[in-house]
């Protein structure tokens, strides 16, 4: 009973929101189906999980939408041109995995200050793919057949479960995930005490560039296409689950149950909006509003 | 035989404060205790040699037996030459033994952390150094006093060649502070050479090999026999306290009075009087003494200072406008952001005073008056020659500033601790200018030589 007080407390915002919520969700919009709930959720908490990964060991990171993007267009260019479909997967985590490679090099390295960073890789991103794509971005509706007859809604949640348990382990039971906490916390302090800060940075945007990969494969497969701004939608929500599960921008705390209780709640949200009717920017307002309100808390608590 | 581990042959050695040290011999051999002591404060140099590194300007440093050609932080960290003082770093996102063992060169071989390994070994590491504490709790619940014993034992874990410890007894009271003793005594037993510097010597003399005196930078005397350092003590003690009681005497009424007046952090309530034209030194006897002394007067509770003359009393009861009452605030710590560099000499001795030169800004016509008074600011052709914003004449811009300014008030912060002996003369010079021009003067230094010297009072 004190544990779950004790959780209670820490994520009293998350449970306050938990608690209006579901019953808003369940007597408001009863035509959403299971599939869509599933579907979402399963992106958003990919999401968080590595966008936190990442806020955990130190890196603000605004590209994540952009890169999945990128990644997920790259793939379908490739796809068009012939390329077999495990062979695009692992594609989109090499591109992943390189784009978090440069994170790592960039911000640990050569201390760039990460939001300025990841705003300009966000550009860039973005950029490039709507010059390599039209604005109506690729099609290729086959992707969707395959995805429900190979993966479906069990191979989703799988997958999910998967990215909760390697991320609870890395962040509890390996060196690195406590080399990633001192990163966020105290970066010339970890210097000082000897550690190869570069080589921990780049290990866990790697390990968060699987996250993002992972997501970036079920968006293509989902929709069946991709665009330049595929991932655009998730940045803010992405963010806002992040601050709402108690990971903190200031790096070095965080839990996986905060990570997936944000995610939940943020998914709610959006599904109670959107079946109430409301536009998309109040919804933009909210995400704005919540995570200046998570900011703010989190200033003052340190 | 002990071997040796460091040793300094005629070594001067400049800090980062542009403070120097001169000619130092001194040798450490492991588990050898040298206690450092210095009445002028100048025994902290060499302590925070080992904190913050210096420049080497004569001599030579050998650590075992091979001659460094620098002298930083990181070589001595590599040389597992480690500096403790009371500003400890943990992480607090980890526990107590995580931070034991995490903070630390580890292989990047090792993946799986094995959390209950690392309890039982710290809890082990804990009980062998007499510490009771929890080995899972968080850090950030610890008082500064268990962080230094903290780090303490995480670097005799480490295998510390040598220890420099730099003001413990100030985190510490009476039950800590043995436990700090038997920890220390513990470490020296293991081999590990120690270096303490601390503004109470008396507690460490049990522990200390000899006595090591430093005055004006330099090493003027070693004590190996315990009373003769004692005996030297007193006699110092006695001076300081003969100078107090002078100053009491020496306190007159006048019709112009600023009081300050505040709460510390324990619900103490403070408060002293200065009068204008006068130099006051508020002593304290650590630099940690002193910045808590600064700290509580700055920031402490009911702040309120009253200002009397003839006619009025004014009351300010927010620091944040000090200036507005004409009070100024002068620290070193702060004395490089002071400046604008992006600013001619002149407009940065100029820019606190253009609201009183003219209202509007335009101080053009005023500025060429202003700096036709030779006697204002004697050595500004000297300064604009040379140019640029070197360490000397940073502390000439900045005092011209403050003469110009012509503040009530002026609190002075280890701006003279500082300097070096040639800029304490000239500063010293231009404070009792300042002074017969009638601004009040509050030194809080760390280096009681000049201080004393200087003051018309001591609290």
């Amino acid at each position: 009973m004190k544990k779950i007080i004790n959780i209670a407390d820490s994520y009293k915002i998350c449970f306050l929101l938990l608690l209006f919520l579901m019953p808003a969700y369940v007597s408001g919009i009863p035509a959403v189906r299971a599939s869509f709930f599933v579907r979402q959720i399963t992106v958003m908490i990919l999401l968080t999980l590595g966008v936190s990964l990442e806020l955990i060991g130190g890196t603000f990171d605004l590209a994540f939408a952009a890169q999945i993007s990128f990644s997920a267009l790259m793939a379908m260019v490739c796809m068009m041109n012939g390329c077999p479909l495990w062979l695009v997967c692992i594609m989109i985590c090499v591109i992943n995995a390189a784009l978090g490679c440069l994170k790592g090099v960039l911000l640990v390295g050569l201390l760039m200050p990460s939001i300025i960073f990841t705003l300009a890789l966000q550009a860039i991103l973005t950029n490039f793919s709507a010059g390599i794509a039209p604005n109506s971005g690729i099609v290729l509706k086959e992707l969707q057949s395959i995805y429900r007859e190979r993966m479906g809604m069990g191979g989703e949640i799988l997958l999910v479960l998967l990215g909760i348990v390697a991320a609870f382990l890395f962040l509890e039971f390996t060196y690195y995930g406590k080399y990633s906490r001192m990163l966020g916390e105290n970066l010339s302090l970890a210097k000082e005490s000897g550690l190869k800060c570069m080589q921990i940075s780049i290990i866990v945007h790697l390990f968060a560039s699987l996250f993002f990969s992972s997501a970036a494969i079920l968006l293509m497969l989902q929709t069946g296409s991709s665009n330049a701004s595929l991932g655009e939608n998730y940045l803010y929500r992405v963010l806002t689950a992040a601050f709402l599960g108690n990971v903190g921008p200031f790096g070095g705390r965080g839990k996986v149950s905060g990570m997936i209780a944000g995610a939940v709640i943020m998914v709610l949200l959006i599904a109670t909006l959107t079946g109430k009717g409301y536009l998309n920017r109040w919804e933009t307002i909210l995400e704005g509003l919540i995570i200046l309100v998570a900011l703010w808390a989190q200033r003052k608590k340190k | 035989m002990k071997r040796e581990l460091l040793r300094f042959t005629d070594v001067s050695v400049r800090n980062e404060n542009q403070e120097q040290m001169h000619q130092i011999n001194l040798m450490f051999r492991e588990g050898e205790c040298h206690l450092l002591w210095s009445e002028d404060g100048t025994g902290r140099m060499l302590a925070g040699l080992f904190k913050n590194g210096g420049r080497i300007l004569h001599g030579m440093i050998h650590i075992q037996g091979r001659e460094q050609k620098e002298c930083s932080r990181e070589v001595f960290r590599r040389e597992k030459i480690f500096c403790v003082d009371v500003r400890i770093d943990l992480m607090e996102s980890l526990s107590l033994a995580e931070n034991m063992f995490l903070l630390r060169p580890n292989s990047m071989k090792k993946v799986w952390f094995n959390k209950k390994a690392t309890r039982v070994r710290t809890k082990e590491l804990l009980s062998h150094y007499g510490l009771e504490m929890d080995a899972g709790q968080s850090v950030d619940s610890l008082s500064e006093a268990d962080k230094v014993l903290l780090s303490l034992v995480r670097l005799a874990d480490q295998h510390a060649k040598m220890l420099v410890v730099h003001n413990l007894s100030f985190v510490c009271n009476r039950q800590k502070m043995a436990q700090l003793l038997y920890v220390l005594k513990k470490i020296k037993e293991k081999g590990t050479a120690l270096l303490i510097y601390d503004r109470h010597p008396e507690f460490f003399l049990d522990l200390a090999d000899d006595i090591v005196l430093v005055k004006g930078g330099t090493i003027v005397k070693k004590y190996c026999d315990r009373k003769q350092f004692e005996q030297h003590r007193e006699k110092y003690e006695k001076t300081i306290k003969e100078e107090r009681q002078c100053s009491a005497v020496r306190e007159t009424e006048s019709s112009a009075s600023y009081c300050f007046r505040w709460t510390d952090r324990f619900g103490n309530q403070n408060n002293f009087t200065v009068f204008p034209g006068e130099i006051l030194y508020l002593y304290a006897e650590s630099r940690e003494e002193q910045q808590r002394l600064y700290r509580d007067l700055l920031e402490g509770n009911r702040f309120e200072i009253l200002l009397t003359n003839d006619t009025r009393t004014a009351v300010c009861r927010k620091v944040q406008k000090l200036m507005k009452y004409r009070i100024g605030f002068w620290g070193a710590d702060q004395i490089e952001k002071e400046l604008f560099h992006n600013l001619s000499i002149r407009e940065n001795i100029l820019m606190p005073s253009m609201q009183r030169i003219s209202r509007y800004g335009f101080y053009r016509n005023s500025e060429k008056f202003i700096f036709s008074s030779r006697d204002l600011m004697e050595g500004l052709d000297e300064i604009e020659s040379t140019g640029g914003f070197t360490d000397e004449n940073t502390f000439k811009i900045l005092c011209y500033r403050w003469k110009l300014f012509h503040p009530r008030v002026l609190i002075i912060h280890n701006i003279l601790s500082r300097s070096d002996q040639k800029m304490k003369e000239w500063l010293s010079g231009q404070f009792l200018e300042m002074a017969a021009r009638g601004t009040a003067l509050i030194l809080l230094e760390v280096s009681e030589e000049t201080a004393l010297e200087l003051a018309d009072r001591v609290i």
